[in-house]
């Protein structure tokens, strides 16, 4: 890691660690804004690790992996890296950026544009943090462009995921933005599924961390169960499926600003992670027993955030059908040729 | 818990230099030219496909010894370097069984622990493609539990005398050493006390070697005898008792490599061909399924192999690829079957079938060779604290 990184690794690990509290998690899940929380993200200058255009690019997506990964650890409940993707898209598309949550969305709908506005409608599905975001950032499948708009023109139905993470719906009429050209739906769905990828990746560490702990601790049979080797097996495969899982969400960030690769990395990365989550989630549950299925214990934040995340911006057979296509098109004297490129 | 704290493995993604990526080019058209008639059901013997004329010509062009120093005639290239020579031999098929042990171990165990007079009796021959070696570590009564082994080497008037019996010594009927491990003392206190390593002349009298077909008829491994047989007093390597530590080294070099996820390459190859440029959905969807498990498995080893060229120890994230790698390869030809459901015969007039027939039967070595499943996950439990 570069000594940036390192810098933004402990400087999160501290914020987070201050501000999301399991008590700010249970707050979250009932529908209240961690303002505390946001606010010391924006100050700390977390929201624009991709957009800083002084920062090589190679070192902008190492520094936002690394953010996002302890965001993913510590489960953050707010829209962190939909805001800081949106900040980098405005920011390389020389649009104002606003303040505050900007959230992001495929659009089913269309969008045209006159002059220096957009115009949108359709609507868009389970939004995250729409509600306490100012701004969405929206574009249609084929669209050429996407459009900044604010939320409150649209019409809001609250919804959430399975882990109490808010998922709201937008409706547009013929409604008016700020154009973003160049950017499709198809790339806004990549960005989400990228930024979905290295949290999972965190995640997956948190749980991993969190049952080797459990394991050395709880007491049967007079030992802790972490010396029985039904348990040390099970652990190991976790620890693969988490070091597999991370490198592939790594590969992923580090192409997110090369078009033509960042396609099949985010591709790579979502179905990986999302393997991963639903191996981890089991084995986690198996080890912590009866007590890891409780709303008491703590458990249950990462394995539910794992079981909506990986079915967010795409699940793995939606990503890997896309890889799948590639490959076979291709045919198969290319298939190593293209692994090693 | 500290969500700040470390994990206790690190992996980080590794680019590969210019100069490896050129050298990648070469050995491309190299294989493209050598292996043009090779049957597909011998590429996918892999590392275990044994033809020394095959070896003798990659040793001409230098793709053997690669990181030796060049006064044992290696090519003092970087670890990664040799990564990009070795995934380009497996992905091919290329029939490397010959060299593959001395290569990849025996030669960088002596160029660690081995004297002067031994390396440069060996190393050049392995760097030519024609020296080669096998392992001796496992007995009749000695698996996975290693330090058990039973083969005793006593001291005699002119040098050692060694009885007992080695067994699934890879390519020993072929081989001209092999690197064992023999019990010269008691380990009283402790078992793995008591260990010395052998550079053993399989040509030697009082050395039998007995060839052990395996379940598909191809004879690879072998069960080598020692019936009373002298050894020469400089045959030692490294240091009289310290067998155990120099083992563990060893076998740190025989876990890391791209060979533990790229044993079904040729089949996943086959299978891209079956299911033509315009599969059915779940076709599709089972190869983007593998190809995601592929290139992660790639960064993972491409990590390693970084540390390893850094001179890291990362023994922990070498047993982590091994694990993940075995299920990946083994899980290929369970797809294959479920995908197309084919009854598969080594005689078949399909390449698809010879390829799934044979990698099928041979599966389940993946997670046997070179340290089974179960110890490589009770490394990597202890590697996470939990023992």
């Amino acid at each position: 890691m570069s000594e940036t990184a390192n810098l933004i690794h402990d400087a999160a690990h501290r914020l987070f660690a201050q501000h999301v509290t399991i008590d700010v998690l249970n707050a979250a899940e009932k529908g209240e804004w961690a303002e505390a929380l946001w606010d010391a993200v924006e100050e700390a200058g977390f929201l624009d690790t991709l957009a800083d255009a002084d920062t090589p690019p190679v070192e902008r997506s190492a520094n936002t992996a690394v953010l996002l990964r302890a965001a993913g650890r510590h489960l953050v409940p707010i829209p962190l890296g939909e805001t800081i993707v949106a900040r980098a898209i405005l920011a390389a598309g020389k649009v104002k950026v606003p303040l505050g949550p900007i959230s992001f969305a495929v659009l089913d709908g269309h969008t045209h544009t006159h002059g220096d506005h957009a115009h949108l409608k359709g609507r868009a599905l389970r939004v995250a943090y729409a509600r306490h975001s100012a701004n969405v950032l929206v574009s249609a499948q084929d669209s050429e462009e996407a459009v900044l708009i604010a939320i409150r023109r649209g019409k809001l139905s609250e919804g959430a995921n399975v882990a109490g993470e808010p998922r709201d719906e937008l409706v547009f009429g013929d409604t008016a933005g700020a154009t973003v050209p160049g950017v499709s739906g198809g790339d806004l769905l990549a960005y989400g599924a990228a930024v979905r990828a290295a949290l999972m990746a965190g995640a997956l560490e948190r749980i991993l961390m969190q049952t080797v702990e459990y394991a050395r601790t709880r007491v049967q049979f007079g030992k802790p169960i972490a010396s029985f080797q039904a348990i040390q097996q099970q652990l190991a495969v976790l620890a693969g499926h988490t070091a597999a899982a991370g490198m592939a969400a790594d590969a992923a960030l580090a192409d997110i600003e090369e078009g033509a690769r960042r396609e099949r990395s985010v591709a790579i990365a979502k179905v990986r992670t999302g393997e991963a989550a639903g191996a981890a989630a089991s084995i986690a549950h198996q080890v912590h027993g009866a007590i890891g299925i409780t709303k008491e214990h703590s458990l249950h934040f990462a394995t539910r955030r794992l079981y909506s995340w990986r079915a967010e911006f795409g699940s793995e057979s939606f990503w890997a059908e896309k890889l799948g296509r590639a490959a076979c098109s291709a045919g198969a004297d290319a298939y190593w040729p293209s692994v090693t490129q | 818990m500290d969500l700040a704290q470390p994990l206790p493995f690190q992996f980080q993604l590794a680019t590969l230099p210019p100069e490896a990526e050129r050298l990648r080019g070469e050995v491309r058209a190299f294989l493209a030219d050598e292996l043009a008639s090779l049957a597909p059901e011998l590429k996918a013997q892999s590392w275990s496909g044994f033809n020394p004329d095959f070896s003798r010509k990659l040793g001409a062009r230098g793709f053997i010894g690669l990181t030796w120093p060049k006064a044992y005639g290696g090519h003092e290239r970087s670890a990664l370097e040799r990564y990009v020579v070795i995934e380009e031999l497996l992905a091919a098929g290329a029939p490397v069984a010959a060299h593959w042990v001395a290569d990849r171990q025996s030669g960088p165990l002596l160029l660690k622990f081995g004297t002067e007079e031994q390396r440069r009796r060996v190393l050049p021959g392995i760097a030519k493609g024609e020296t080669y070696f096998s392992i001796g570590m496992s007995e009749p009564d000695t698996g996975s539990d290693l330090a058990s082994v039973r083969t005793r080497a006593t001291r005699s008037n002119d040098g050692w005398r060694v009885r007992g019996t080695k067994l699934w010594s890879s390519g020993a009927h072929r081989s001209h050493y092999m690197i064992a491990l023999f019990r010269t003392g008691d380990g009283v206190d402790q078992r793995q006390m008591g260990l010395t390593q052998f550079l053993v002349d399989l040509k030697g009298p009082g050395i039998h070697v007995r060839p052990i077909a395996d379940l598909t008829g191809h004879e690879h491994f072998n069960e080598v005898v020692f019936d009373d047989a002298p050894l020469p007093l400089d045959a030692v390597i490294g240091a009289e008792g310290q067998g155990w530590a120099q083992v563990t080294a060893e076998l740190a070099y025989e876990r890391s490599g791209p060979e533990r996820f790229l044993s079904s390459m040729m089949l996943l190859k086959h299978l891209v061909a079956a299911a033509g440029a315009s599969p059915s959905e779940r076709i599709a969807i089972a190869i983007g399924r593998l190809t995601a498990r592929l290139h992660a498995l790639r960064q993972l080893s491409l990590s390693v192999a970084t540390q390893l060229q850094r001179g890291a120890n990362p023994a922990l994230e070498a047993a982590l690829v091994k694990d993940v790698g075995a299920v990946f390869e083994q899980d290929i030809p369970e797809i294959a079957h479920d995908l197309f459901g084919l009854e598969t015969s080594l005689a078949s007039d399909d390449p698809l079938k010879r390829v799934q027939a044979y990698l099928t039967q041979v599966a389940p070595s993946f997670s046997l060779r070179g340290g089974t499943r179960e110890i490589l996950r009770g490394i990597i439990a202890r590697g996470l604290g939990l023992r």
